[in-house]
């Protein structure tokens, strides 16, 4: 097995990572750098659970080797809030109970704040299409759309 | 639309409940804080693989660990020689029940593989990766044996025989030779032959469902420490931190006082992590490395070997007479168990026919062992599939007598008081109000829109039961020093239970939710509590902390005396302030006088437990589903649903609502896309997120709630669980909604589109 030093931003901090070329980076985030926010549900880019931004896109990072985010900028759900403020999304989500277990709900930060970075007026069919590749049990996906809605809202308010 | 309520509380009204409160745990959720079993790693802990039959059915002739334990970084394997081999007790894995031998079984196969996944070995080492290497370097010589999956061909004489000591009982005794076939159970009253006799009309119809599993996102995750001085502590992924100290003491021969549950966050259960199913193997590996364990499962893992929910063979034969009174009943339940006995087809057996009253019925049901994963408790376990059958077969003959399918429902529904075919007698439920709610609303009643496609559309209604648990919750109330209160419970939140037990303690003590903080303890922290399965903990948990809050009003008073210089008696609590009865501007605050009575060491806390004699409080809930059939693929697309649930008394509507929601889902995700596929050496084809198909946001409507509240009989407040029943009627609503559409009745689940498809095919010949 291979080593490969990599130069990555997490979340805004610069890290060089001594990683193992068969890692994902959903490995790498969770077991190297503990950011354990991150979930895995399946290691095969059918639930996204593990959603992070990669240079702003939405990404599965179960998919992703850790050589690969070598010179990119990589958000996780540890890097939306500001100095303990919920982004509008997290809010959105906590206020309209956009989430019960919360294990998928990481992936929702991510998906949806990629979302509305592309699109801040989705309309109902078009959020259930960019998130149809994040699979919730829990919630029947209904607050969900609803918490995406509210926090479309509020952005543009801003 | 949003939710309405529409109550028939009798009065009871209570200022915390109908609230919004905003989720307590939502914070943690959605910023990464919160710890599943995945997120915590003891320190110095090893990391462990299992080591699973590649067969459905096989003999092990020869296990050799020899290579793997060799290798550099592995510190421990086992196989089922290193677990206890004589194990005693009993087990508590929620509704779905296994003896203990056969759970053991389970855990670590001893002898035969019964299922693809079956594990027969794990390796502890210090990293995954090794790990999984040692794991393939265990050479296992198989002999392979026949398999069977099919529920019907397994009880065949010539079937494959999974246990040769499996001998079936039922009411008239034990079977004479083993098979397939672990029980027989028999209910029903009155003469079905002279029903059917007396009917102007009889339906009989087979149906055929597939296994389905819980899917929730989080595989499962848990680390143990297996200490030198014999104390086991299990940070678990469970939803009973008790039951499963109860099970891990039975089947690791350890009391239980020496072993301590640490509950994590669990990222969905739905029933299935009821069951033990890698906490044993961690904890026997820990004790041979002498340092903690994690083991956490993969998608493939989760799917081809927890879980699943039974897939089951039913047929129902029902009569009535042309002015619709419902003369006979009847039905055979065949439910696979998976490789070990104790499919929930009981409970099938108890929800088929329970929303109604037939003048005769009989219900046979058969629990059959196939080599499939061993089911597991599924959210109302069984009745999803009874109902589906049952209610497809009623609304053919409604149909049939010319009746509309809500009146001949409510003319032979279920009322207070009456019994089921297991002649249980039904405290307080409103099944009728519900009935007859469905039939006012304008959801039943507005035309069903025309699909933008051009395709047939309908419209179908199912009504379903599900009898919850009750069993023991516990729940502390500590007045800390500056008056907030901190409330402690021993049920593991699944869903929402922080935020309405704040709730529920805020109203019993008069004051804000804000000012009380929720959390769960380990098992050294409170009291026993059951698991948080059957619906059953804002029921139980409500009256526990109402008890324990009842205490501390007590206590405070008491204490509150003294400084008024009255007796405890004359001192009142209203509004949120104590007072001397005499003397009504002597006011203090529950979070000043909360201050003042805890100051000099004294202390105000109260445990309790609710009432082990409370009785359930039955749920039921009724869907109404829209639905557009493409004449050309056979593909279902729901438009427009509505679950109607009465929830006796709704603490959080919001949470309520999120309940209804998913369980709606799930059922609407049994009902059209979800399925095991077997070959036919019974290994599964289709163990992935992507094959498994699960719904996603693209493939649903919203989903409307409409809250009832016939408050039930016993507990504090009325509640009744809300968890279960509402993935009870989606596929029968489903169902009947296809045969409004295109006239054709549907007998198995899913209703994909391949078989829709064939299903129009044969019916236009």
């Amino acid at each position: 097995m291979s080593k490969k030093q990599i130069k990555t931003t997490v979340n805004g901090v610069e890290h060089e990572i001594l990683v193992d070329s068969t890692w994902t980076l959903l490995e790498t985030l969770r077991d190297q750098l503990k950011l354990t926010g991150t979930k895995e549900g399946c290691s095969n880019g059918n639930c996204g659970a593990c959603t992070v931004m990669v240079d702003g896109q939405s990404s599965c990072s179960c998919l992703v080797l850790a050589p690969e985010a070598n010179g990119r900028e990589i958000t996780t759900v540890e890097g939306l809030a500001d100095h303990g403020h919920l982004s509008p999304v997290q809010d959105a989500f906590v206020e309209n109970s956009g989430l019960q277990c919360g294990f998928c709900t990481p992936g929702f930060m991510i998906a949806t704040t990629a979302l509305l970075n592309d699109n801040p007026h989705p309309t109902e069919n078009e959020i259930r299409l960019k998130l149809a590749g994040n699979l919730c049990r829990c919630t029947g996906y209904d607050k969900i759309v609803r918490s995406v809605q509210d926090a479309a809202e509020r952005l543009n308010k801003a | 639309m949003t939710t309405e309520i529409r109550s028939n509380a009798d009065g009871l009204e209570f200022k915390q409940f109908g609230k919004r409160y905003r989720k307590v745990d939502g914070d943690d959720k959605v910023t990464g804080q919160a710890v599943f079993g995945a997120d915590f790693t003891a320190k110095g802990s090893l990391f462990a693989k299992i080591v699973r039959s590649p067969y459905a059915h096989a003999r092990i002739v020869s296990i050799d660990t020899s290579e793997a334990e060799a290798m550099a970084g592995v510190e421990a394997v086992c196989t089922a020689a290193d677990f206890p081999s004589d194990v005693a007790g009993d087990v508590d894995t929620g509704e779905v029940e296994i003896g203990i031998q056969f759970l053991a079984n389970l855990i670590m196969g001893r002898r035969k593989a019964l299922f693809e996944g079956h594990p027969v070995a794990a390796v502890a080492a210090t990293d995954i990766h090794i790990a999984e290497e040692a794991a393939r370097r265990i050479k296992i010589e198989w002999e392979v044996l026949p398999a069977v999956t099919d529920p019907i061909e397994a009880m065949a004489q010539d079937a494959p025989l999974l246990h040769e000591g499996l001998i079936a009982t039922s009411l008239s005794g034990s079977a004479d030779a083993p098979s397939n076939i672990a029980g027989h159970m028999e209910g029903g009253k009155g003469d079905v032959e002279k029903g059917f006799e007396e009917s102007d009309v009889v339906v009989e119809r087979t149906y055929r469902t597939a296994l389905v599993h819980q899917g929730y996102l989080e595989p499962e995750a848990e680390t143990v420490h297996w200490h030198a001085d014999g104390r086991i502590e299990v940070w678990a992924n469970s939803q009973g931190s008790f039951p499963l100290r109860q099970n891990m003491s039975n089947l690791l021969g350890v009391d239980v006082s020496k072993i301590k549950v640490m509950p994590l966050e669990v990222g969905g259960a739905f029933g299935a992590k009821n069951t033990p199913r890698v906490t044993p193997i961690a904890a026997i590996l820990s004790q041979k490395a002498g340092k903690p364990v994690k083991i956490v499962l993969t998608r493939e893992e989760v799917l081809k070997a927890t879980g699943p929910a039974s897939g089951a063979v039913v047929t129902v034969k029902m009569g009535a007479t042309k002015d619709g009174v419902l003369k006979a009943a009847q039905s055979r339940l065949v439910f696979g168990a998976g490789g070990f006995p104790g499919s929930p087809v009981l409970r099938g057996m108890q929800t088929i026919f329970a929303c109604y009253q037939p003048e005769n019925s009989k219900v046979d049901a058969y629990d059959v062992v196939t080599n499939a994963p061993r089911v597991a408790a599924y959210r109302a376990p069984g009745a999803t599939v009874a109902t589906f059958c049952g209610e497809s077969t009623l609304d053919d003959l409604a149909r049939e007598i010319g009746m509309d399918p809500i009146d001949f429902r409510i003319k032979n529904a279920s009322k207070t008081g009456d019994s089921n075919v297991d002649d249980e007698e039904y405290a307080r439920i409103g099944i009728v109000q519900m009935l007859e709610t469905v039939k006012a609303s304008d959801e039943y009643n507005r035309p069903v829109k025309a699909s933008k496609n051009g395709f047939p559309v309908g419209r179908g209604v199912g009504i379903g039961w599900w009898p919850c648990g009750i069993e023991i919750s516990s729940a502390r109330i500590m007045v800390n020093h500056d008056g907030g209160v901190d409330v402690t419970i021993g049920a593991v939140d699944l869903h929402g239970v922080r935020t309405g037990t704040a709730q529920v303690a805020a109203e019993t003590l008069g004051i804000e939710p804000e000012e009380v903080y929720v959390h769960t303890a380990d098992t050294e922290g409170i009291p026993y509590t059951g698991n948080a399965a059957g619906s059953r903990i804002t029921r139980t948990l409500s009256q526990a902390v109402y008890k324990a809050g009842v205490s501390v009003i007590d206590q405070m008073k008491a204490k509150m005396a003294v400084r008024f210089g009255v007796d405890a008696e004359f001192v009142e609590y209203e509004g949120g302030n104590f007072y001397a009865r005499d003397n009504q501007d002597s006011k203090v605050s529950f979070k000043e006088a909360g201050s003042l009575v805890t100051k000099n060491g004294s202390n105000i806390v109260a445990t309790a437990s609710n009432d082990p004699g409370m009785r359930a409080a039955n749920g039921y809930a009724m869907a109404v589903a829209d639905v557009e059939v493409d004449p050309d693929t056979g593909k279902v697309q729901l438009t427009d649903f509505t679950l109607f649930q009465d929830v006796g008394k709704c603490v959080n509507p919001t949470q309520v609502e999120s309940q209804m929601q998913g369980g709606a889902v799930q059922g609407i995700g049994w009902a059209l896309s979800e399925e095991y596929v077997y070959d036919d050496q019974g290994l599964m084809r289709n163990a992935s997120f992507l094959d498994y198909r699960m719904p996603t946001a693209l493939d649903l409507p919203m989903i409307n709630t409409v809250i009832l509240e016939e408050p039930a009989d016993d507990g504090a407040f009325g509640i009744r669980g809300v968890g279960e029943p509402p993935i009870v009627p989606p596929p029968a609503a489903i169902g009947n909604a296809i045969s409004d559409a295109v006239g054709v009745r549907m007998g198995r689940l899913p209703m994909s589109p391949e078989r829709v498809f064939e299903a129009m095919k044969d019916s236009s010949k």
